[in-house]
């Protein structure tokens, strides 16, 4: 029995650091593609540089400035470029049932128009000068604060409660064959310790349930992104709380069964 | 031909107790607590499954809890006066990668970002954008 144990514990420790491999993995994977985006302190320097160039005229200061100017800012929202389309790629990958697919398909379509604003303001950095340069940088800028730092959010939260609705399946389960357990051993000989931890554990899981739908609605209902991520939160506190429940279930069953 | 009645006989008694005896092993069998309960039930108190569920949600917990370091501080109605620097780590938390700005992340908040960071250090999006912004 006890070889049968360390055996079952083996294997699941092997199965568990597999998995926990494969999602470390796959959160690592986009880092090749953001380390492509390597403008530096140091090329941002060679506009101050040819601003302080004395050799040069009035003119070539202009043209190598503006040439410059264009070069970086080109660079950094096609950067940005590929940064939504890491966002679009996770995303897309995410297996979801029913009507999230429909909120999910809007997230791609939102980062499919930040992909067509980077592409507008590529097209109008080709017809400006130096100011209309710095405009565009500005403009990039405050659009990425105020539309697509919160869209990021949201689909980094979207993807994150997707990843966990296969956790409250097994949860479910869990519950259901345990309920059964706890049913037929009170039948036989009722233990008020073992129903009150089975008790605890179905309000808890109740819980996580209802927080996991909360944050749902939050997230199809485009609420801000912090609400959204307390509940996707709330929820696992809670559905972890259910196992600790759980744990203590197993064991007061553990302890009724004849050795 | 007694032979034969005394083995028939034998064989009958044989079979009465054979078959009492299967009987009492069904009984028996069948008031097991542990027999009871059944392979799928009993499978609900395995503490190495439990144990490998609940991890799962530890490590889901801790992907929640590194998912936006700075989220509080980046509320809607703040976002548009987020700095470069709270932004970048944001994204790089989203991406999964190290933040390269943060050693000079304070620095970086008020457009001094480059009288820290080294010539080499890649710049965020973000911070790219503010210092070409002027």
């Amino acid at each position: 029995m006890k070889i049968a144990k360390a055996v079952s514990l083996a294997i699941s420790s092997i199965l568990f650091a597999a998995g926990a491999f494969f999602i470390l993995g796959f959160i690592g994977a986009p880092t090749a593609q953001a380390a492509t985006c390597g403008i530096t302190a140091g090329d941002i320097a060679q506009i101050t540089a040819i601003e302080n160039d004395a050799s040069l005229t009035s003119s070539q200061e202009i043209t190598q400035e503006l040439a410059a100017r264009k070069k970086l800012v080109g660079e950094t929202i096609m950067c940005a470029q590929q940064e939504a389309k890491t966002f679009q790629i996770n995303l897309a990958s995410t297996t979801v049932q029913g009507d999230s697919q429909q909120l999910q398909g809007q997230l791609l379509s939102d980062l499919g128009n930040a992909s067509n604003f980077y592409n507008l303001e590529l097209t109008k950095l080709s017809g400006v000068g130096i100011s209309g340069s710095e405009e565009i940088a500005q403009a990039v800028l405050a659009w990425r604060a105020g539309t697509f730092l919160p869209l990021s959010e949201n689909v980094n939260n979207f993807i994150l409660w997707a990843q966990n609705q296969s956790l409250f399946d097994t949860a479910q389960t869990r519950m259901t064959q345990t309920g059964q357990a706890v049913s037929f051993l009170e039948g036989t000989t009722p233990n008020v310790a073992l129903q009150t931890a089975f008790d605890n554990a179905q309000s808890s899981f109740n819980s996580a349930e209802s927080e996991n739908l909360q944050a749902k609605a939050a997230l199809a209902q485009g609420l801000s992104p912090d609400q959204s991520l307390a509940l996707i939160k709330q929820s696992l506190a809670s559905l972890s709380a259910t196992y600790q429940n759980l744990f203590t279930v197993s064991t007061l069953i553990t302890n009724n069964l004849p050795q | 031909m007694g032979g034969v009645f005394t083995f028939l006989h034998m064989l009958e008694t044989g079979a009465a107790v054979a078959l009492a005896g299967f009987f009492i092993f069904i009984l028996a069998e069948s008031f097991s607590p542990t027999r009871s309960i059944g392979p799928v039930q009993y499978a609900v108190i395995d503490p190495a499954g439990l144990h490998a569920e609940a991890q799962a949600i530890d490590m889901q917990i801790q992907l929640a809890d590194i998912e936006y370091p700075q989220v509080t501080s980046t509320a809607a109605g703040e976002s548009v006066a987020a700095s470069p620097a709270t932004l970048n780590k944001v994204f790089a938390a989203a991406l999964g990668v190290q933040s390269t700005s943060s050693a000079s992340a304070p620095a970086a908040t008020a457009g001094g970002a480059t009288s820290t960071a080294s010539t080499t250090t890649a710049l965020s999006v973000d911070q790219a954008l503010q210092q070409l912004s002027h």
